[in-house]
């Protein structure tokens, strides 16, 4: 055989090696893709089940809370389908997550609250609303935890959900009028990931070909389980809602500093957050939105730590900016990470940095 | 380990060096000359090595002896140094002996040396094998090319689900040993066992793939070595490409076994104490080689008996002891690896309280014991079985297009369903 008909043969060989890789690697990631689809356990790609709790919810029903549903898709649901825009809003971690009519006595108010809140999902939750209404609400209570202000804070949860994100970017970009950019964020497309395919083969194990459908809303009729009230606020399971032993003990466990989102690593608050943060409050006042800052207490035992033997000395910077920048725009700052200044104990915590419904109630009022 | 690009300047320095001393050394007919140009190459890339890599260890050493002040170098150990390094070296020392003839084309020479799929971490190649196949006109070759995928995908398959699982309890375990004792301690060797060669010969199998597609064949570094017989049979297949080289260049030089007894043994023992160091700047694995050693100056004993029945109590026997030896290889340092061996076996008096604690401490399941056989053990004991007598992955690619791309696809399918793929690297990217 002559050489050039061998170079013509390997020529072929070659483009058809590649076109059977080719067809191989699509076919894997189309399994892949179809089961992080059609699965999509933690609805970071389709919003299905926050649309059914969100539709009981803004109905005036107690909403239970199913096991790892998705925060954030519930807010983006929630927000979707308001009718009318409330008067008052909270947004912030799960340490705000009581305030609402019975705690503040505001009538007009709702909690959006997400567990691990950083500074993307002040963005994320009021760019809904933007996006939703073409104006924010006429009042915004921040809660305001220290590590939102911590540079490395390894928070990433506001970026799964494709609204949620978004919203996120359009609001900041409208805000700091600059590109959002997130180098420190690993991305990762939902679709194609290798992480989310394996989680959602877990829950193919778990519940079988239910996997596949979604989960019905359940109106809450049980205080036995944690339940969404409809004014967004929480109702934590009845082991953790009421003072009791265990709940107490507990709390008075804590041996060392806060950990939570790495902020024992927090020297100083960050540069570049402490922008995001101020942009933020200036574009809301000059909004002529009325700001309120709340700081929910870490519990007595935590604070012997926190304070006593200084584990995480940045918190007493943190209060004092807080505190600063409410003074110097007018802002009320209500709250302290100090649980000794309302004459708090730990039977009215629920673990070492939430405080309960009654401990709330109490902070809200002084 | 570092992947900064300043270091580019090392292996440029090792390579121009190497290269330079080999034409030299082929150019000149006077010996002493000749001699010159090799310990000037041995000096240059073994100095390099010592540097980055032994310098801090051998002055904290002598300050243990000496009433001296050590002052320690900030530097990172720059990835794939041991390897290159020795790569290089037997270039020049083939040219030397006038094995091979010295490569005159620098571009053709610095790719033997940095050719990606096995810069990092071996195999460690001979030029005799490999140089001749970057100079010839490389041409595609389709059963070549699937061989390739179905060893990365293989490798990647030892990797990321048998090895960077087990290393999840093997970190565990040993980054506390204190915090453990019996059952907990020897799983989590068995453990380490398994991990180090599915993510050592798990690397090697995406090398050798990789190359491949190059139509380009590396060295086979692994072969079954957990189904050896003694120790002379594991190292003739654990880690080839290291062990050879050790022979070729460090036993053999020595006197190898063409010598007195007592001799062959120093050597034998001094060969793999060097090798042992080759791993890492610590005792521990100077300790390990030393028993690696120890274990070949006995092995006669096994190499003589040939039935069925006493090569599976081999088998058993030699894996037992590698298993042990890890031991050394695997602990920070000598005091942990101490009682790691003094309380792996205790409790051992009530069996079932023995295994029931160790594996509760560990948080291992009975579901958790039944996923590590039947997903992570099994497939790689049944792959290494075959492969002892047949080339599994020549006989997959030659299989129909449809067959063997299920083979990949299930594969890739069960990497992606049990794989950890969080970050992790290759345990001998350290070396």
């Amino acid at each position: 055989m002559d050489v050039a008909c061998k170079s013509e043969i390997r020529n072929l060989q070659f483009r058809l090696f590649l076109g059977q890789v080719t067809l191989l690697i699509c076919l894997f990631l189309i399994t892949v893709l179809s089961i992080n689809y059609f699965v999509d356990a933690s609805q970071v790609i389709t919003t299905k089940s926050g649309t059914n709790m969100a539709r009981l919810a803004l109905n005036g029903k107690v909403v239970a809370v199913p096991k790892n549903y998705n925060e954030r898709v519930f807010q983006v649901s929630i927000i979707e389908q308001m009718q009318s825009m409330p008067e008052t809003i909270v947004i912030g971690s799960s340490r705000g997550m009581y305030l609402g009519k019975d705690t503040t006595g505001i009538d007009s108010i709702y909690n959006h609250c997400v567990s691990g809140a950083c500074m993307e999902d002040y963005y994320a939750l009021l760019g809904l609303y933007d996006k939703k209404f073409s104006r924010l609400p006429k009042r915004i209570i921040i809660e305001v935890s220290p590590w939102v202000f911590y540079e490395k804070n390894p928070a990433s949860r506001w970026s799964e959900n494709i609204a949620y994100r978004s919203a996120c970017k359009f609001f900041y970009e409208k805000v700091n009028r600059e590109t959002f950019i997130r180098t420190n964020l690993k991305k990762e497309n939902p679709y194609i990931s290798i992480p989310y395919f394996q989680y959602n083969m877990e829950a193919i194990k778990e519940k079988g070909g239910k996997a596949f459908t979604t989960q019905p809303a359940k109106e809450s009729d049980n205080t036995l389980e944690q339940a969404d009230y409809p004014d967004g606020t929480i109702r934590y399971a009845a082991s953790l809602e009421l003072p009791n032993p265990k709940r107490f003990e507990k709390v008075k466990s804590t041996n060392h500093g806060v950990s939570y989102q790495n902020v024992h690593k927090m020297k100083q608050i960050g540069g570049m957050k402490k922008q995001n943060f101020e942009s933020l409050i200036n574009y809301l006042l000059k909004k002529d939105i009325e700001v309120t800052f709340y700081l929910q207490p870490f519990s007595v035992t935590q604070c012997k730590f926190i304070y006593d033997k200084n584990t995480n000395p940045v918190f007493k910077d943190v209060e004092r900016y807080l505190n600063e920048t409410g003074k110097k725009y007018g802002i009320r700052v209500i709250g302290s990470y100090k649980a000794r200044n309302f004459g708090l104990d730990d039977n009215q915590f629920i673990d070492f940095m939430h405080l309960d419904k009654e401990g709330t109630r109490k902070v809200w009022s002084m | 380990m570092c992947w900064n690009a300043k270091y580019v300047l090392l292996i440029a320095t090792t390579t121009v060096v190497s290269y330079a001393c080999a034409i030299f050394i082929e150019k000149t007919a006077d010996t002493k000359r000749k001699k010159a140009a090799l310990l000037t190459a041995l000096f240059v890339s073994v100095g390099i090595l010592f540097v980055f890599k032994y310098y801090n260890f051998t002055i904290a050493t002598i300050a243990c002896v000496l009433p001296i002040k050590p002052v320690y170098l900030d530097f990172l150990l720059p990835v794939g140094i041991s390897f290159y390094t020795f790569q290089t070296l037997s270039y020049v020392a083939d040219v030397y002996k006038g094995k091979i003839k010295a490569e005159r084309n620098l571009i053709v020479y610095a790719t033997f040396v940095s050719f990606f799929p096995q810069l990092v971490a071996g195999p460690i190649e001979r030029s005799a094998n490999l140089l001749p196949q970057i100079k010839r006109e490389n041409h595609f070759d389709y059963s070549v090319a699937w061989e390739g995928i179905l060893l990365i995908t293989w490798g990647l398959y030892k990797k990321l689900v048998i090895a960077d699982n087990l290393a999840i309890w093997v970190d565990k375990v040993y980054g506390n040993v204190f915090h453990y004792q019996g059952f907990s301690l020897l799983l989590a060797t068995l453990f380490f066992t398994f991990q180090i060669y599915c993510d050592f010969s798990g690397y090697t199998d995406i090398a050798r793939g990789s190359a491949k597609l190059f139509n380009i064949e590396l060295m086979d570094n692994f072969r079954s070595p957990y189904f050896a017989t003694g120790f002379k049979d594991f190292w003739s297949r654990w880690h080839i490409s290291l062990s050879t080289w050790f022979r070729d260049y460090v036993y053999i030089p020595l006197g190898g076994n063409r010598v007195s007894k007592m001799r062959h043994a120093f050597n034998l023992f001094i060969t793999f104490l060097i090798s042992g160091l080759w791993h890492g700047a610590n005792w521990t694995f100077v300790l390990w080689g030393g028993i690696h050693g120890i274990g070949l100056l006995c092995d006669n004993f096994f190499a003589k008996r040939n039935n069925n029945s006493f090569r599976l109590f081999s088998v058993f026997v030699t894996f037992s002891l590698v298993m042990l030896a890890w031991v050394f290889f695997r602990s920070s340092n000598i005091r942990d690896a101490i009682y790691v061996f003094g309380h792996m076996f205790s409790g051992l008096a009530n069996l079932k309280l023995y295994f029931i604690d160790g594996l509760k401490i560990l948080n291992i399941s009975f579901l958790t014991i039944v996923k590590i056989s039947l997903v992570y053990f099994l497939p790689l004991v049944i792959y290494d079985y075959i492969s002892l007598k047949k080339n599994i992955i020549k006989l997959l690619a030659e299989q129909s297009w449809i067959m063997r791309s299920a083979i990949i696809f299930i594969i890739a399918l069960l990497i992606s369903i049990f794989g950890h793929v969080g970050q992790s690297s290759f345990v001998y990217f350290q070396f």
